[in-house]
């Protein structure tokens, strides 16, 4: 069962239905109780960064699902969810993160919008997620990971390097969308699902 | 590479697809849901659904046909427009499918809210459509709701260049809507300055004028109405006939 964490903003109806398409059972988690049967968190995410924060402070959920994090379910957060992984982000102000990637999140330099389609530059070897690096996945955003090189799996070009996804142990933050991303996303989400079920 | 985007428009009036003449008149097209899906299945970039009949009856968002849209396990970017007047429309259209919105009756009602959205969303989330025309080489807005056309002052230029509020301006030559290469490509003119980058729509048909309009350094995407309907695997069709690199080739997978 995998547990889409309600940060309050979110597309948690198109990540529940992609995730149903690829043959999961999904639920959307907004209080402890539907936590326990879970087996992989999702922290998905559209909206700012200190609201999503400030959703789950208020929501009672973080002690649990930081505990049940620490103790090694795996997680997945997608773009801001990715961003939330992390110590920090300086949008609208400095915010703590959930620290579970050392890292900070800040704005993207030059030009303030990575909307639209890009290709992904793999720096390491990940067994549950290497692409294709033709494929292009779906990108929007105007914050992005700042930290330790070690942290980082792949990249992508814009107006300077991005990075596009992050990994600690069974932690694993993706900047994109693969929930819309057509193929290439049904195809990258499936492998790392999988993966983790089975590492 | 960050890719340029060809864009499907979606006009949905009194609950199905329309095709939309200069914002006057409306052609049956078919049911949302089976429009929507054809897209995604043909490698739109992103879908931009606009519901007109929403904002002008004061019926708010559409949030039932998002709900059925998100049903259908829509692999495709949704952009959502029509009747979102508050930071909670704007949160449920978001929670109920779509990827990020589009606002152009409340960018000029209450621009307090329209920044309020943006801080809840992020503004990467929000687009402005603006409805323009060129009258003797000046820019005008046109109100839809008041059907009024009002010209552009230096602080519209300002405000939307500021950054604060939107990500992207979706420059729509609301007159040659829904007419074959119809599009004013002097509407990009005036918003050489602005810092936001522009989504082009109306008008926009062929496949030259497609492209000629995608090389315009401050244009990330043409949105494209009813035109793509008419042919089966008509986006992979457009693309592959640019032959551009900065476009993206749908993948799929092998049978």
């Amino acid at each position: 069962m995998i547990g889409i964490i309600d940060c309050g903003v979110g597309n948690h109806a198109s990540v529940k239905n992609f995730l149903t398409s690829l043959g999961y059972r999904s639920k959307i988690i907004s209080d402890l109780l539907s936590l326990d049967e879970v087996n992989i968190i999702l922290i998905p995410g559209v909206g700012a960064f200190s609201e999503a924060m400030h959703s789950l402070h208020r929501s009672d959920l973080l002690p649990y699902l930081m505990d049940k994090i620490l103790k090694g379910t795996p997680v997945i957060g997608i773009c801001l969810g990715m961003q939330l992984l992390t110590q920090s982000s300086d949008e609208n102000g400095f915010c703590e993160g959930l620290g579970l990637i050392p890292g900070k999140v800040r704005s993207i330099k030059n030009s303030r919008f990575h909307i639209g389609w890009n290709s992904l530059n793999f720096i390491k070897n990940d067994i549950l997620i290497n692409a294709s690096n033709l494929d292009d996945f779906y990108f929007n955003h105007s914050y992005c990971y700042e930290g330790p090189k070690e942290f980082q799996l792949a990249t992508t070009t814009f107006e300077e390097e991005i990075v596009a996804i992050i990994n600690k142990d069974k932690i694993y933050g993706l900047q994109f969308h693969p929930e819309k991303s057509q193929e290439s996303g049904k195809l990258l989400l499936k492998k790392l699902i999988d993966g983790l079920v089975n590492a | 590479m960050l890719k340029k985007r060809i864009s499907a428009m979606v006009t949905i009036y009194k609950g199905i697809v329309v095709q939309s003449l200069g914002y006057k008149n409306y052609l049956p097209i078919g049911s949302p849901e089976r429009v929507v899906e054809n897209l995604d299945r043909w490698g739109a970039d992103e879908i931009y659904i606009q519901v007109i009949d929403r904002s002008i009856n004061n019926l708010g968002p559409d949030f039932s046909l998002l709900e059925r849209i998100a049903s259908l396990g829509i692999t495709t970017p949704i952009i959502y427009g029509g009747g979102i007047s508050s930071v909670l429309d704007a949160k449920k259209v978001i929670k109920n499918g779509a990827d990020r919105i589009s606002i152009d009756g409340i960018y000029w009602q209450d621009k307090e809210i329209a920044l309020k959205i943006s801080e809840k969303l992020g503004s990467q989330a929000v687009i402005i459509n603006l409805p323009c025309e060129v009258i003797d080489n000046q820019i005008f807005h046109f109100n839809y709701l008041a059907k009024k056309l009002t010209k552009f002052k230096n602080k519209d230029y300002e405000f939307l260049s500021s950054g604060l509020c939107i990500s992207e301006i979706m420059i729509s030559d609301y007159k040659h809507e829904g007419f074959p290469q119809g599009f004013n490509s002097q509407l990009v003119d005036f918003f050489s300055t602005t810092n936001a980058s522009l989504i082009l729509f109306g008008g926009i048909s062929n496949v030259d004028q497609i492209s000629s309009l995608l090389n315009i350094p401050k244009v990330s995407s043409v949105c494209v109405g009813n035109f793509l309907n008419f042919k089966e695997h008509s986006i992979q069709n457009i693309k592959k006939m640019i032959g551009n690199p900065l476009l993206r080739v749908a993948k799929y997978s092998k049978i």
